[in-house]
């Protein structure tokens, strides 16, 4: 009983890469080396262990 | 089962921390490394190397008809010269202009203006956010490299990249949340 850690990582990288635009766009912070691949890394292990944890749903 | 909880309680915990570093370490940068120095004013105020980092940025307000006045000098003529100006995107910097010339007089300081909305024109999109611009000036007696932090103001929702990264986003995030459902 788990959640889908694969698809949460590759969600998560994409969600990382579109926040660092977003920060971009709103003017938070520039498309630097830091942001572009700082954040979809983050994102890809928050989501691959959103996944693995998996706390949503019925017990 | 219970030690995958713990080691992805784990990593959300680090990944946590680890985004509010990203978030709050957007440092100022060398600005002008170099016997160069320069000036723009823009709808009144008077930007320079300074204006260098993401909570210090030189503004371009979103208006039609504004003009940026420019100032640049040297501490020695500098001779047989090159220079790049560019948006720096990830590891890599997209030029946008370059120039270069003998300097014969000898000159020390120049001048000039600018039609922000030449620049608007050459775009294929409208763009707005903050944007690390980085550049060099090197010749015969001197050699400069610098960058400064330009926000362009306006609504990012009106804008195709802006527009795209938000849908994006909640896509990307409900992606993430479905990840996390307990499969029985």
């Amino acid at each position: 009983m788990t959640g889908r850690p694969f698809m949460g990582a590759f969600a998560g990288l994409l969600l990382g890469l579109f926040v660092a635009i977003d920060l971009q766009q709103f003017g938070v912070r520039p498309l630097d080396s830091l942001g572009l691949f700082g954040f979809p890394i983050i994102g890809m292990i928050l989501g691959g262990a959103l996944g693995m944890w998996a706390p949503f749903g019925k017990r | 089962m219970r030690r995958r909880q713990n080691l992805a309680i784990r990593a959300i915990t680090v990944v946590v921390v680890l985004g509010a570093l990203l978030l709050s370490g957007v440092a100022a940068g060398a600005a002008i490394d170099g016997p160069c120095r320069g000036t723009v004013t823009i709808d009144g105020i008077v930007y320079s190397e300074a204006n260098d980092s993401a909570s210090n940025p030189i503004v371009i307000p979103d208006e039609e008809g504004l003009i940026a006045f420019w100032e640049g000098s040297t501490n020695e003529p500098i001779t047989d010269h090159t220079g790049e100006i560019g948006v720096v995107v990830g590891p890599t910097t997209i030029n946008f202009a370059d120039w270069g010339g003998d300097n014969a007089a000898l000159k020390t300081d120049s001048n000039g203006s600018y039609a922000i909305d030449d620049a608007r024109d050459v775009l294929p999109i409208s763009v707005v956010g903050l944007y690390k611009v980085s550049g060099f000036h090197r010749g015969e007696g001197g050699s400069c490299d610098g960058s400064v932090m330009v926000l362009l103001e306006g609504n990012p929702l009106t804008t195709p990249v802006g527009a795209g990264a938000a849908a994006g986003t909640i896509l990307a995030g409900l992606g993430v949340l479905s990840a996390g459902r307990r499969r029985i």
